[in-house]
């Protein structure tokens, strides 16, 4: 039993110590990657779309981002996402963290790469946008 | 190591405990491949941490454009903070403490 518990805290303590060396150099390594997102200011709102007795507004730049990400199966890159409307990493990341705060996507993020996820209300809206868009075209 | 979360008896070699902590401790929610090799030391060892992780169901994958990021899943992060609680008691948990002022 006693013997259990000093190997228990071995691996415990060697655990700690490999987690704490890595945390280390992911932060040093990170900050070659460190970028800040900026919301875009060239926004043009698009339509409104009725969530449960609220109205959210959807912006040009947004209706695109929610679109691509709910055309790669409602997970995609951040890049993919700066392609497609144009704007620059800074700006993207805005963008996503936007999104991410009206709670229509996670945004799943290593300093490296940044993914968004569409969360159900998202891919509610996402729906609502690409049935408005169709209308209009 | 054997470690108790939500009723669940989980069975984690010290490569995924140490997976488990960098991941919820480093500062941001997901990790890459190669921060995983930081904590198993080569590529084949991150590689069997995160399968085991993802069988126990406590990291998902997401797969985009041939690049994938790892993240804890709740109960992912629950056993993480049990590691961080069982660390702390046995004195342990400084040297995560002392790594994330060095950065």
């Amino acid at each position: 039993m006693m013997e259990d518990r000093l190997s228990e805290l071995r691996e415990l303590a060697k655990a700690v110590e490999r987690a704490s060396e890595a945390i280390a150099l992911m932060r040093k390594r990170a900050k070659r990657h460190h970028v800040k997102g900026d919301v875009p200011k060239r926004q043009r709102p698009i339509m409104r779309v009725d969530v449960g007795s609220a109205q959210l507004e959807i912006t040009d730049k947004q209706a695109a981002a929610l679109l691509v990400v709910k055309g790669g199966g409602g997970v995609e890159a951040l890049n993919a996402i700066a392609r497609v409307t144009g704007l620059n990493s800074k700006l993207a990341l805005g963008l996503a963290s936007q999104l991410a705060e009206m709670g229509l996507v996670e945004l799943i993020a290593a300093p490296q790469r940044k993914i968004l996820v569409l969360t159900p209300l998202g891919w509610k809206v996402a729906e609502a946008v690409e049935q408005e868009l169709e209308k209009k075209a | 190591m054997i470690l108790e979360v939500d009723g669940r008896k989980l069975e984690l070699g010290w490569k995924e405990a140490a997976a488990l902590i960098a991941m919820r401790f480093v500062g941001w929610n997901a990790v890459t491949l190669s921060d995983l090799e930081l904590v198993a030391g080569n590529y084949v060892g991150a590689i069997n941490t995160v399968t085991r992780l993802k069988t126990l169901g406590l990291v998902s994958e997401y797969n985009v454009q041939g690049f994938k990021l790892y993240r804890l899943t709740e109960l992912g992060a629950r056993a993480a903070e049990e590691l961080r609680r069982k660390a702390e008691s046995a004195g342990l948990w400084k040297l995560v403490e002392e790594a994330l002022g060095e950065a």
